[in-house]
């Protein structure tokens, strides 16, 4: 009866939590990692700062 | 090198910037094609037979093979012959010379050109190497590497930070930290229609709608090889090539300048 119960339970959770097949995961990531400052795509591993500028990149 | 460069550093003797400054100096003038006694000039002349190599024209070369990988053939250092054909045969300060289009060919791909082993390198016969933004990448991430923390080597727009350091980027502002930033442009290092940046796949200056392209990675060579690829892709590819690969970027075409 446990067995029956625990199985049961376990089912109920794992159909309540499926993902949504269709979702576009990975975009959905990538927009949300990405913020755009004055043209400028920015990822999570840098940030703006209002600090001024000690060099710059540059053409040449 | 035919640009401006600057050295910058934290708690640091004036003497060990001095040093550095002399270090490029003396990579550029190993890695020039524009002087005939360069390593690299040597290297091309003895095109067809293997050549003795510094270490560091060694791993110029070889980060020159990873970048032809990592761009998937758009950053291709076996475009001299078509830098020659379009007049770029000595400094832009000298004046181009005459350009000859009909002898411009795609580039071969480099593998196919381009061998390195302990020492050695073998350029194939009829071909050539122009190691351009590749050396100036390379050199700015080996020179962050010797300075050590809490400095920065900005080498023509090709840059490492070591630390946090605020740097320029187009109309703003980013705190790098421990990462590089480089720029790829044809408005710069042109002359009447032409310009210095080949598409290897044409053997003629680049023409895909895009004009400079900015962008931020774990490295100066890195990012140099990232705005080069996102440049040639043109505005349909970068955008997709530069979520994959960089950390920051910005894209530019006409009118954005």
């Amino acid at each position: 009866m446990l067995t029956v119960g625990a199985t049961m339970a376990s089912a109920v959770y794992v159909t309540s939590h499926l993902k949504n097949p269709s979702a576009p995961l990975q975009p959905a990531v990538l927009n949300a990692s990405t913020t755009s400052v004055g043209g400028v795509a920015i990822g999570p591993a840098v940030r703006p700062t209002d600090e001024p500028a000690m060099t710059s990149t540059y053409a040449s | 090198m035919g640009t401006s460069c600057s050295l910058l550093a934290i708690g640091r003797p004036h003497a060990e910037l001095l040093e550095g400054e002399r270090m490029v100096r003396g990579m550029a003038a190993r890695f020039t094609r524009f002087s005939p006694g360069s390593e690299l000039s040597q290297l091309n002349a003895s095109a067809g037979e293997w050549r003795r190599v510094s270490g560091d024209l060694s791993a110029v070369l070889r980060a020159a093979l990873d970048a032809y990988a990592m761009s998937m053939g758009l950053v291709n250092a076996a475009v001299l012959p078509s830098m020659l054909a379009i007049g770029y045969t000595r400094t832009l300060a000298e004046g181009p010379a005459v350009a000859t289009l009909e002898q411009a060919r795609p580039a071969p791909p480099l593998p196919e050109v381009l061998e390195v082993r302990d020492g050695e390198a073998r350029v194939a016969a009829g071909a050539g190497i122009d190691l351009g933004g590749i050396a100036k990448g390379w050199m700015a991430d080996r020179l962050a590497q010797v300075l050590g923390p809490s400095c920065v080597v900005n080498l023509g727009g090709d840059l490492r930070a070591m630390g946090a350091w605020p740097v320029g980027f187009g109309d703003t502002t980013l705190l790098l930290r421990d990462q590089g930033a480089a720029t790829s442009s044809v408005r710069q290092r042109r002359w009447g229609e032409l310009h210095h940046l080949i598409d290897p796949r044409t053997g003629l200056p680049a023409e895909t709608g895009l004009e400079e392209v900015s962008a931020v990675a774990a490295g100066g060579l890195e990012a140099e090889v990232i705005a080069k690829t996102a440049l040639l892709l043109g505005p349909h590819g970068a955008p997709a090539y530069c979520a994959a690969h960089a950390l920051a970027w910005w894209l530019g075409g006409r009118g954005d300048g």
